[in-house]
């Protein structure tokens, strides 16, 4: 067994509302393995979106140790977790989260930009997870010309061109009608089994949780169950 | 960075409406601002200028300590040798040799007193206003001393209008000028033929002074060759410096002597000058201290606007410091663009009002005075490349400055929270 990409040890996180304290995970173990596709389930409010953003770097515990690839997230400067989410994390968002101003193309180029990948191998990059995607030919378009389900397409293409080590997808199909929700979730699926990409994402929804390798369930805060193996309906 | 520069400048042209708004503030603000500078600088530099020619040049050098004596104590011993050296320097058209003194210029019934000055009546002409044809009112100017056919025969005396109005006098009366000379002693006195009358328009000088011959001057004061300053006349009035620091070389073993730029010799007019840009600069500052808040306004609006937007990209690794930029950028080329425009319409105007002019008596009246300068005609717009480049840079700085809070709000949001905003 390889060592997990993600480790996290009595992980909590607590929100302050004025003087009431509002706690969103209460002591969460949990490791990922490299290559998962894993599914956080919950209802509302249960914690999934504060975990993946602990996960992915964009917030940080008030207690507890979360290491990715065995580095101590909340050790790390803002600058540091800034550099890990560049090279270490894709994000996939509800609300798809493109750069308005830039077109399909730039918007999936724009983390290899950043990491400073040369010209000649960011398009290659770019044009190969765009085919993969389903949006060949449409890589001059801006956000606002695409369809949710083709913007989210774009989501995911910007978060995989890098090859990052774990792409983390936060509630990817909500805004999406059904069917456009399951051509998402086959296309990540296909990605995470063709090419190995290792996917964690949130959902409350039962067709996208019947998909998952691996499904956890959270609860006021607590991991509530964690289960191996295809949940899909027989 | 050409993430950086790619992401400002497809924001710049995303919210064209806002650039538009704030851009043609920006371009008319400097457009305005060349406008201004060009014609105050022209301005000034015309009042310089005619200071400089009614009065003692753009240097002067005199006996050390006559700048605040006024008195034939302080005398340049060998005035001829200094203006010959000053001939020689590179930028200075002419020198001239002055005697100045006052006097008591009288007629059979009446008299009053004058500041005279006792010059070249072959150089005069070329370079002071007084004695320029366009000034002359009746008669004719000096003629030189030696050109007369008689040692004893009345020099030529040319004076203000206003003056020969007082006393009642007109073109070829004989005046008898009187005056203390050197050194003290009995007052000195011969007669004069009024040549000839001039106006400037300034009251002090049409209606109090008079030019006679040096050669009568020194004979009256009792000078011998000395004058009481040189009057050394620029090509190029910004070669005044030069010409002042080149002279006090030339001149360095003559330690009784003070040289002077106009500037120090014609105080008031120079301070005028400086007031008056100071009050021009406070008033463009105001103007930009109103274009600032409006680009501070726009900016912040548009970081506040695209909150979500700048989480996104800081979620996927942007660096503080690169949305920093990003932002910064963004304004920088809103400042380039509406400098370029700026630029464009401060030019043309200045083409335009540097060939026709603006006539002064439309713009403060007749007789427009500044600093005891009587401005006349028209003025044109004078601007050179170092104070175009200036005025843009300052504009450009402006932009940037107001960019800095609201870019430096946009590095300091956290993604979690930014990307909550709706």
């Amino acid at each position: 067994m390889s060592d997990p990409i993600i480790e996290c040890k009595d992980v909590t996180k607590i929100y302050h509302q004025g003087k009431i304290e509002v706690p969103a995970l209460r002591g969460i173990t949990l490791s990922i393995e490299p290559g998962e596709f894993t599914v956080l389930a919950g209802s509302s409010g249960s914690g999934k979106t504060t975990l993946l953003n602990l996960i992915g770097a964009l917030d940080k515990p008030t207690s507890g140790s979360i290491k990715l690839r065995g580095r101590e997230l909340s050790k790390m400067s803002g600058h540091e977790l800034a550099e890990l989410r560049l090279r270490e994390i894709g994000f996939v968002f509800q609300a798809y989260n493109l750069v308005p101003v830039l077109s399909a193309y730039e918007n999936a180029e724009y983390v290899l930009l950043l990491q400073g990948i040369p010209a000649a191998e960011r398009r290659k990059q770019v044009m190969e997870v765009l085919d993969k995607v389903g949006l060949k030919g449409l890589e001059k378009r801006l956000p606002a010309e695409f369809s949710g389900g083709q913007q989210q397409r774009v989501a995911v293409a910007r978060a995989i061109a890098p090859k990052p080590t774990i792409v983390l997808a936060d509630e990817p199909t909500a805004n999406l009608d059904s069917k456009m929700g399951a051509e998402l979730i086959e296309l990540m699926h296909d990605l995470n089994q063709d090419y190995g990409v290792t996917f964690v994402f949130s959902s409350h929804d039962p067709k996208v949780i019947q998909r998952a390798a691996r499904l956890i369930r959270l609860e006021d805060g607590r991991i509530i169950a964690d289960e191996a193996g295809e949940h899909r309906a027989a | 960075m050409k993430i950086v520069l790619k992401l400002a400048w497809r924001s710049f042209r995303r919210h064209k409406r806002r650039a538009i708004i704030t851009g043609s503030a920006i371009a008319l603000g400097l457009a305005m601002m060349l406008v201004f500078v060009g014609l105050a600088d022209d301005g000034h530099r015309r009042m310089a200028e005619m200071g400089i020619h009614l009065g003692s040049g753009n240097v002067v050098v005199q006996g050390n300590g006559y700048q605040e004596a006024q008195t034939l104590d302080y005398l340049v011993e060998d005035p001829e040798q200094v203006a010959e050296i000053a001939r020689g320097i590179p930028g200075v058209s002419q020198a001239a040799v002055r005697l100045n003194a006052s006097g008591l210029l009288s007629t059979g019934e009446s008299s009053a007193a004058i500041a005279v000055m006792g010059v070249d009546p072959r150089i005069e002409p070329k370079i002071s206003t007084i004695a320029s044809p366009r000034k002359r009112l009746r008669g004719h100017y000096l003629r030189p001393r030696d050109t007369l056919d008689f040692e004893n025969q009345p020099g030529d005396i040319y004076l203000g209008d206003e003056l020969a109005k007082t006393l009642d006098l007109e073109i070829d009366d004989r005046v008898v000028l009187m005056v203390s000379p050197r050194g003290g002693g009995r007052p000195a006195s011969a007669a004069f033929i009024v040549r000839g009358t001039f106006r400037t328009g300034l009251i002090e000088l049409d209606s109090f002074s008079a030019q006679i011959d040096l050669g009568d001057a020194r004979k009256l004061l009792g000078t011998g060759d000395a004058a009481t300053q040189v009057a050394v006349m620029a090509k190029d009035i910004d070669d005044t410096d030069a010409i002042a620091a080149h002279l006090r070389r030339a001149l360095s073993g003559h330690d009784r002597l003070e040289i002077l730029t106009w500037k120090e010799a014609l105080r008031d007019l120079y301070e005028g000058i400086v007031l008056d840009n100071v009050s021009m600069y406070l008033m463009m500052a105001i103007i930009f201290v109103i274009v600032a808040l409006g680009i501070f306004n726009t900016v912040l609006m548009s970081v506040v606007e695209r909150t979500r937007e700048l989480g996104v990209m800081m979620a996927l690794g942007t660096s503080k410091g690169k949305l920093f930029a990003a932002v910064l950028l963004e304004s920088f080329i809103l400042a380039l663009v509406a400098a370029a425009v700026g630029l464009a319409i401060g030019l043309s105007l200045h083409a335009w009002l540097h060939s026709t002019g603006i006539d002064i008596a439309s713009l403060y009246g007749e007789n427009f005075e500044f600093a005891g300068i009587a401005l006349e005609g028209r003025i044109y717009s004078y601007l050179t490349a170092g104070v175009v480049i200036q005025w843009t840079a300052v504009v450009i700085g402006i932009v940037l400055l107001s960019s800095v809070y609201p870019a430096y709000r946009a590095s300091r949001l956290e993604p979690v929270e930014a990307m909550r905003h709706v």
